[in-house]
């Protein structure tokens, strides 16, 4: 719904900085215009709060000159009344001290000389009358002083109270509009500054979330790309509107996604022509290979038959060095096999014990051949495995030739019991010997191929030096775990753990998670 | 509301002589040679004015052989309170209408009609006629008084604003009795009711008789007697389309004021021939026109009056708009601006 | 003397087998590839064949089911000699009819002990 935003502002060819940089601008010019509206309506209320006391002083001007002009006729009148030069003073002083309250009235209305003038004119007119009624009487003039009090000053104040009456009732009326300007001003600003303070989060959180999408969106898509990448699915592309940085990005992770597809598809192609070209070899080596045993083994026979029993220990050495060599070839198969994650687990059902003992028969030999002593514990009911029993085979075989080949007048001991982790049922097999041992450093690289130790151990102690290897891969494919613990001098212990039921499943070793501290599980 | 279609004094009335030129004369009015030759006769000749209860009305009912001088052949007086003001103006039955300056504003605010304050009409008229027991205007407070037949009518009005003016809340501080006038100067007689405020001639009537004391005259009590009393407003769609008629007609009106001060009887007489009063009202009506200062109107400005009440009446909460604006809205000065010179006004 | 028929491609194969066997006391026959093992079992009636699977011209498999298909030849007793001795190879064997079967590199005294028991049991009907 929203969508066409975030688009707008990811399409926009300016740098993620400028964008941003935008925003923020935005946000701030528009607290700027907040600001002046909120300055300038304020700056009105005070002009009109300056106006309203501007309008108290005239009217307290007016209203003053009112009372001091009704104070005069009242001079006047106590004039007439007791006409004593000392009253008679009085009321002409007080004209002067009139005057007074007119200067005032010009300071305030100095705004509105025209107004002002015409005030002062009516006012100098009764001060002239008032000056004259007090002369009449100074003059015992009585009833020339009354008459004109009467015909003409006393209208004429009449007249002056209704100006300056109209004159306060006109600062009054200015200083209601004023009020309510400025009531009217607050409810307008009452409501610029909710519309602004709305506009402005509403605009802050618009660009907050169209800057925001417009990155973080592109951001998440490509994070999920290369988890996507990192997992090994190389079929998606990341699309992002962006035009800016985040964009070029986006390019570049999908061209190192197209890179890293056609990489993958060589060296997917290159170890399948690898395994099929191992495959072939293999069995193009086997076969001269074959022949060399082969016939070894013929002529000594022929050799015993006839008597030459001269030729026959270089006889069982050629078929000896074949024998090895068809180990290693087939040992080196296996890994090539299992590297390229085309080891086929084919499980069937056997009777464990049975393997056992055939296992046990097989490597006879190699325990007489040092002087050692073979030990099995299993319990009766050992049962059967849904297993396969060729890679069992093998790994059991590996595990007790290699103790019969480092122990030398000692005991092996094989023991063999189902037990139950977690839920499931797993095999454990353990071998243990009293021979030469491990040092820590041989313990870490026990599981590597051809590393040092093992190639020196391989020509002491015969072996291919790869059987380890292959040992702990077909238990990882099989579901199990290997575990070692050995004394340097005082033996070794080998312990594997595999389901009692495999899963009938290829085995996918193409995994890109490299194996951890082999001393505390495989 | 009856029409009262007027044929112009009669002249069975007024042996004296009193025909219009004759009036003039001694007023001292000469209409001026040339004038009608140089103003444009008025767009129509027919011009209604509502009619009503105050005696103080009368020049408008003076001014009639004035209008007919000023080219109006048919003069009509439409019967009609204060109250029907709106209606009429809004169905255009009255061109012209007298009111009391602060009911006028009062309903302009309230009802928006089609009116326009043209003119003040007089200065002062309203009185206050207290018992004995009363005082000033605070003893009223809780008591009980005669504000007039019907509430928002020109009495009412102007008692609120006397009241809230020291501070008493009109509403809920008084008592009123909307009984007849009768039934009221009867119970005010009786002593039930404890003041008495009316536009004349009644409250006249009272003291005529002895009753009560007047607490508040606005012929001489100020701020009151600063101001003008009633004044004219005009149907806006009138003044509009008949600026020259409704000069003319506001000019005789004013005239009508100078006959009004200068001759009481004379105008008593036509204000019960009019039928607006009775023949029992006669000496009532007579001391009313006397006391009320018909001859001071030049010396008032109507624009201040408005401004006057319209301050004290947004004091209290009555209206809401500011003078200004009321001013703006609902006068027009055009006509009064026009005949400041002729008359020799200096406002 | 019990007569072997031994059906192999490969020549040095073929000849160390044959020449141990015949050491043994066998008597060897010879077919170089599947079509040539069907027509002398057919034509000889061997007392056992021993059949390379990976065969020119007709494969071990298919030659096995030939034979066992023929009513002359089906009680002959067949030992596959596969160089896969994966789960699938060894069904695959027996499933066209081989009596049994063994992987190479051939355990020589293990492919005989084998023969001799198939060949026993050939003896008695």
């Amino acid at each position: 719904m929203k969508d066409w935003l975030p688009r707008l502002v990811a399409r926009a060819p300016f740098t993620v900085h400028t964008k941003l940089i935008g925003a923020f601008f935005a946000i701030v010019a528009l607290l700027i215009i907040f600001g002046v509206v909120v300055i300038q309506v304020l700056g009105g209320i005070n002009r009109r709060s300056e106006d309203l006391g501007s309008l108290r002083r005239k009217v307290a001007a007016f209203r003053q000159l009112q009372h001091d002009t009704t104070a005069q006729l009242y001079s006047v009148s106590t004039a007439l009344l007791s006409p004593e030069e000392r009253m008679l003073e009085n009321a002409l002083r007080q004209l002067n001290q009139f005057r007074y309250d007119l200067d005032r009235l010009q300071f305030v209305t100095r705004n509105e000389a025209e107004l002002f003038n015409k005030i002062r004119e009516e006012h100098e007119q009764l001060i002239q009358l008032i000056t004259t009624v007090l002369e009449l009487t100074r003059e015992q003039a009585f009833t020339r002083a009354k008459e004109l009090r009467l015909t003409k000053m006393a209208p004429l104040a009449d007249s002056l109270e209704r100006l300056t009456n109209e004159m306060v009732n006109r600062a009054e009326a200015d200083m209601e509009a004023k009020i309510d300007e400025s009531n009217q001003a607050y409810m307008t600003s009452r409501w610029v500054v909710i519309g602004f303070a709305i506009g402005s989060i509403g605009l802050a959180i618009l660009l907050g979330y169209a800057v925001s999408t417009s990155l973080m969106g592109p951001v998440m898509l490509m994070d999920n790309q290369l988890r996507q990448i990192a997992s090994g699915d190389f079929s998606k592309r990341v699309d992002v509107p962006n035009r800016d940085e985040l964009g070029t990005l986006a390019d570049n992770l999908n061209r190192m996604n197209d890179e890293l597809r056609g990489l993958y598809q060589q060296i997917e192609t290159a170890s399948r022509h690898k395994s099929d070209f191992l495959a072939s070899m293999s069995h193009e080596l086997r076969t001269p290979l074959n022949a060399i045993i082969g016939y070894s083994e013929m002529l000594a026979e022929e050799a015993e038959e006839r008597g030459q029993k001269s030729f026959i220990p270089d006889l069982q050495k050629i078929r000896a060095s074949g024998k090895h060599l068809l180990a290693l070839i087939n040992d080196i198969l296996d890994l090539s096999k299992i590297e390229a994650g085309k080891i086929e687990l084919s499980p069937e059902t056997f009777n464990i014990t049975g393997l056992i003992e055939e296992v046990a028969s097989m490597v006879q030999p190699l325990i007489e051949k040092n002087s050692n002593v073979l030990t099995i514990n299993h319990p009766d009911d050992l049962g059967s495995m849904y297993a396969d029993i060729t890679k069992v085979r093998q790994i059991l075989f590996n595990l007790l030739s290699n103790a019969c080949k480092f122990t030398e007048l000692g005991t092996i001991t094989l023991d063999a019991a189902r037990e139950k982790t977690e839920g499931f049922e797993r095999l454990s097999l353990s071998v243990r010997d009293t021979g030469i041992g491990m040092t820590d450093e041989q313990i870490a690289r026990m599981f590597q191929p051809f590393s040092q130790a093992d190639i020196q151990t391989a020509r002491k102690y015969g072996g291919t030096g790869l059987g380890l290897a292959i040992t702990k891969k077909f238990c990882e494919i099989m579901g199990g775990e290997i575990r070692v613990a050995s004394e340097f001098g005082r033996g070794t212990i080998f312990t594997v753990k595999l389901p009692l039921s495999a899963s009938n499943s290829k085995a996918d070793t193409t995994s890109l998670t490299r194996t951890g501290d082999p001393s505390k599980s495989a | 509301m009856r029409n009262n279609k007027s044929d112009g004094w009669s002249r069975r009335e007024f042996i004296g002589g009193l025909a219009l030129t004759g009036t003039a004369a001694i007023l001292g009015l000469q209409p001026e040679p040339g004038m009608a030759a140089v103003e444009p006769p008025p767009e129509t000749t027919r011009l209604r004015i509502r009619k009503g209860d105050p005696a103080c009305w009368a020049p408008i009912y003076v001014a009639e052989p004035l209008l007919r001088e000023e080219g109006f052949t048919d003069i009509q007086y439409v019967s009609g309170l204060t109250a029907d003001e709106a209606k009429l103006s809004r169905e255009g039955a009255i061109d012209l209408s007298p009111s009391f300056s602060a009911v006028a504003m009062f309903n302009l605010e309230q009802q928006q009609p089609p009116l326009k304050i043209i003119s003040g009409l007089h200065v002062g008229c309203y009185a206050l006629v207290g018992s004995e027991r009363i005082h000033s205007v605070r003893d009223l407070k809780g008591k009980t008084v005669w504000a007039g037949a019907f509430k928002n009518g020109g009495p009412h009005i102007f008692f609120s604003t006397i009241v809230a003016y020291v501070g008493l809340d009109p509403r809920t501080d008084i008592q009123y009795s909307w009984v007849n006038k009768d039934e009221a100067m009867r119970l005010f007689r009786e002593g039930k009711i404890d003041a008495f405020i009316s536009f004349p001639p009644w409250p006249h009537e009272l003291i005529e008789q002895g009753i009560g004391h007047l607490l508040i005259d606005t012929n001489i009590d100020k701020p009151w007697s600063q101001y003008f009393c009633c004044t004219v407003s005009g149907q806006s769609y009138f003044i509009k389309k008949n600026p020259i008629a409704t000069k003319r007609a506001l000019r005789a009106i004013l005239k009508a004021n100078d006959i009004v001060a200068r001759n009481p009887e004379l105008a008593t007489r036509i204000v019960i021939e009019k039928k607006v009063r009775n023949e029992s009202e006669y000496k009532s009506v007579l001391r009313a026109l006397k006391d009320i200062p018909y001859s001071k109107w030049r010396a008032y400005n109507p624009e201040d009056t408005v401004r006057f009440y319209a301050l004290r009446m947004r004091d209290i909460g009555m209206i809401e708009s500011n003078p200004q604006q009321f001013i703006n809205q609902h006068t027009d000065w055009r006509f009064m601006n026009e005949l400041k010179k002729e008359f020799g006004i200096t406002w | 003397m019990p007569r072997i028929l031994l059906v192999e491609d490969n020549e040095l194969n073929r000849d160390m087998l044959s020449r141990r066997l015949q050491r043994k006391g066998y008597e060897v026959m010879i077919a170089v590839d599947g079509e040539a093992g069907v027509k002398i079992a057919a034509s000889e009636r061997p007392d056992l064949i021993l059949m390379d699977m990976s065969l020119p011209v007709l494969d071990g498999w298919e030659a096995t089911r030939r034979l066992k298909g023929e009513p002359n030849t089906a009680s002959i007793p067949i030992i596959a000699l596969t160089a896969h001795v994966m789960g699938g190879d060894r069904d695959k064997a027996l499933a066209a009819g081989c009596d049994d079967y063994d992987s190479k590199p051939i355990d020589f005294e293990r492919l005989l002990g084998k023969m001799q028991a198939l060949l026993k049991k050939q003896e008695k009907p």
